[in-house]
């Protein structure tokens, strides 16, 4: 037992000392979960600021009085929310010009939308409320550019604000009554609420972290070994190729448990995760996890000639598994082909097993597919182990 | 000139043979449009899971009007629950004569938002209907951008064509000349009657050779693969790669310059290269990113070079005096540093 815990205690200290390892298995995974908690977690929190412009050339008091209700929406206005915020025109802009610059400022990318009130505006609405049906609608142009996410969100934000606008005043002209004709609920599946997302991606950023470690640690400590001669010397001693397997594994899984807990402290006090531990299933999950990365690294490097195949290999097949295994968003509505790969991912069953064991996910797959695909990959990297030459036969 | 040409078709040889770079350079910006271009390439209608318990015409002719929603029909509210739940459904709609049911799935963090306002039109529009109301305003969304036939993925393709460009410039100075250094083939090389600068414009040569290769190859392969065309702007893309594969270069030096190691100086160009992907507006919007982090990405060059490449395909709008701003300062940085360069490559020849 003490040469395997020996060299699982040399392995953990050449990947902290070695800056390549430490940066791609300790720190990389905590900037990318900073990053994106940040991001993301600030979406979600309303803390976004999109640029917005809106103009009334109406000539009646309706059309300002739309743009008002947008100003009390931006940023001070309402509490925390931090939506967007709106350029209007000032005493001396005229409203037309004012228009062609906001026109012009959308086309730029200098504002992600903007709203323009039509001359009509006031009449229409008038007429609208007194005749019901017979008349048309009033036409306000929101300008944005399709395709860029932020501009067409920020347009979808002001298509919903004049909706709801257009709807109060059809209250207050008594119109329409106060109270809907049926409730409104809007229900959550496969959980008790909707997930945050710092919660979301904690289990996809654990398993990028546990997954790269597996599959460049093999060749970047097994075959550099076996091709720097160290690997024979290690074998000379007194120490079987079984021992230094069980030591590379032991090693393998305390840098694992140093990145989860680096990962769920930073998780916990930084962006306030709130995911519970108490499921076993859970760690289950996290040792399949590792035991299939470090089969892959295995069946990476036995399919390569050299250490450098290897890690284009892994290079190679590293990426796409990492996107298609949903790690950092859920994955639906992909084309056949794209959905066969998803479903033979081994990523796909580790990342929705562990959200499934934490409460935050629902099973996409039936609960016996999961293990089967994971018991295979495990099957074929123990095909790839046998099958890697270490150069110690003889 | 026979010098130089020896030296670039040693480089060549060199830069073939190290296949994590011609990885990183040639294919995995290829790798990402594949992912991106199946997972985003095209707009998917939304799948809307409804079950009708209780008959409301209403309620189909605004589902019927709304082509951005494709409608299942479920039997339940059971089944719609599974289907929303293994998102065969994107979401899902419950009207029982008394209730509006909107049904969303708890860990669809990212699309919920879209799918929640969507829910909400529809609320509004059958509250209106119901109570004998129509819309007394109607919203028109008008593109006001530079290609009518813009999706988001055409976003994604031109940010992603900087990859190739950012890998081809940024490893060529950081990676190669102190690997080059490291295993004494720099040393050879200065004791031959060649000049520094040879190896240095051997090297720079190359890499814009690989750049402009890396942006063709990915903008053939979303044009056959994906059907993406860009109206390209021929006469901007060629100064415009040039002069982003110098400035890349010119980052590289600066990592050379800092940094002695091959190992940590392809380690750190790695990590800027990440970071600036990150937040220069190629994977996430720059509108979504937090204040914070928008005044980082002000002072990225990436983030000028992404705009620049959306601008020379036609994707976005830019003034021209900026876009030949852009460009002669990357171009000056990199040439810029091309002395400073040589002077390196020499000393470190010589220690």
């Amino acid at each position: 037992m003490r040469p395997i815990v020996s060299l699982a205690k040399e392995f953990l200290l050449t990947s902290l000392r070695e800056k390549n390892s430490l940066f791609w298995m300790i720190i990389f995974p905590l900037l990318l979960f900073s990053l994106l908690s940040w991001i993301f977690g600030g979406l979600e929190r309303g803390t976004m600021e999109l640029a917005l412009g809106a103009v009334s050339l109406d000539r009646g008091p309706l059309g300002e009085s739309l743009i008002r209700a947008l100003q009390e929406l931006s940023p001070g206005q309402r509490g925390s929310l931090r939506l967007f915020s709106l350029r209007v025109p000032s005493a001396e802009d005229g409203p037309a010009s004012f228009a062609e610059e906001l026109r012009k400022s959308v086309r730029d990318g200098a504002l992600a939308a903007a709203l323009i009130v039509p001359q009509d505006f006031s009449e229409k609405l008038e007429q609208m409320a007194f005749f019901g049906k017979a008349q048309e609608p009033a036409q306000v142009e929101i300008l944005y550019r399709r395709g860029e996410a932020g501009s067409s969100m920020a347009a979808g934000i002001l298509e919903e604000i004049t909706q709801e606008y257009s709807k109060a005043f059809l209250i207050q002209a008594g119109a329409l009554r106060p109270e809907p004709p049926f409730s409104l609920r809007m229900s959550v599946v496969g959980g008790p609420m909707v997930v945050k997302y710092v919660d979301f991606i904690f289990p996809g950023v654990l398993l990028m972290a546990v997954f790269v470690a597996g599959l460049f640690s093999v060749p970047g400590k097994i075959l550099f070994a076996r091709d720097t001669g160290v690997l024979r010397r290690y074998l000379v001693a007194p120490l079987s190729l079984d021992q230094y397997f069980w030591g590379f594994f032991l090693g393998y899984l305390l840098l694992c448990f140093f990145q989860a807990s680096f990962l769920w402290f930073l998780g916990r006090f930084g962006f306030g995760l709130s995911l519970s531990f108490s499921n076993p299933v859970f760690f289950l999950y996290l040792v399949l996890g590792l035991a299939v990365s470090l089969g892959l690294g295995f069946l990476a490097s036995s399919l390569a000639k050299t250490t450098g195949g290897a890690f284009a290999l892994a290079n190679l097949i590293n990426l796409p598994l990492q996107f298609l295994g949903g790690l950092y968003f859920p994955l639906a509505g992909l084309p056949g082909p794209l959905r066969a790969l998803v479903a033979i991912n081994p990523l796909t069953h580790l990342a929705e097993g562990m959200r499934v064991s934490l409460g935050i996910g629902t099973r996409v797959y039936p609960a016996w597919v999961g293990p089967l695909v994971l018991a295979i990959w495990v099957i074929l990297s123990l095909f790839g182990f046998r099958r890697l030459r270490l150069g110690v036969e003889g | 000139m026979r010098e130089f040409l020896a030296l670039l078709a040693a480089q060549a040889l060199i830069f073939w043979r190290n296949r994590g770079e011609a990885f990183f350079t040639l294919v995995l910006p290829l790798v990402f449009l594949t992912i991106f271009g199946f997972i985003w390439g095209g707009e998917r209608p939304l799948v809307l899971g409804l079950a009708l318990l209780e008959p409301n015409a209403h309620l189909c002719s605004i589902l019927e009007g709304r082509p951005n929603l494709k409608v299942r029909a479920f039997a339940d509210r059971e089944s719609l629950v599974e289907a929303v739940r293994r998102r065969v459904a994107d979401f899902g709609l419950v009207w029982n004569g008394e209730e509006l049911e909107f049904l969303f799935e708890a860990s669809r963090v990212q699309d919920n938002p879209a799918y929640e306002a969507v829910a909400r039109g529809i609320a509004r529009e059958l509250e209106l209907r119901l109570s004998g109301k129509a819309g007394i305003v109607k919203p028109v969304q008008v593109h006001v951008g530079r290609l009518p036939a813009a999706d988001w993925f055409y976003y994604v393709v031109s940010g992603v064509l900087i990859l190739p460009i950012l890998s081809a410039g940024l490893f060529a100075v950081a990676g190669r000349i102190a690997a080059m250094r490291e295993r004494w083939i720099l040393h050879q090389l200065l004791v031959t009657p060649g000049q520094p600068w040879s190896l240095v414009l051997a090297i720079g040569a190359l890499r814009l050779l690989l750049a402009l290769t890396g942006v063709f190859v990915n903008l053939a392969f979303a044009r056959f693969v994906f059907g993406v065309q860009f109206p390209v702007a021929w006469g901007l893309l060629l100064p415009f790669v040039l002069a982003s594969a110098l400035g890349a270069m010119g980052m590289g030096t600066v990592i050379a310059l800092l940094v002695h190691r091959p190992g940590t100086a392809e380690l750190v160009a790695n990590a800027f290269l990440q970071g600036m992907l990150l937040l220069s507006g190629i994977y996430i919007p720059l509108e979504f990113l937090p204040a914070g982090l928008r005044v980082v990405s002000r002072f990225l060059p990436t983030t000028y070079m992404a705009q620049g490449m959306r601008y020379t395909l036609g994707v976005v709008e830019m003034n021209g005096a900026d876009f030949w701003g852009m460009v002669a300062g990357l171009a000056l940085f990199g040439i810029g540093l091309v002395p400073l360069l040589s002077r390196h490559v020499a000393k470190a020849g010589r220690g």
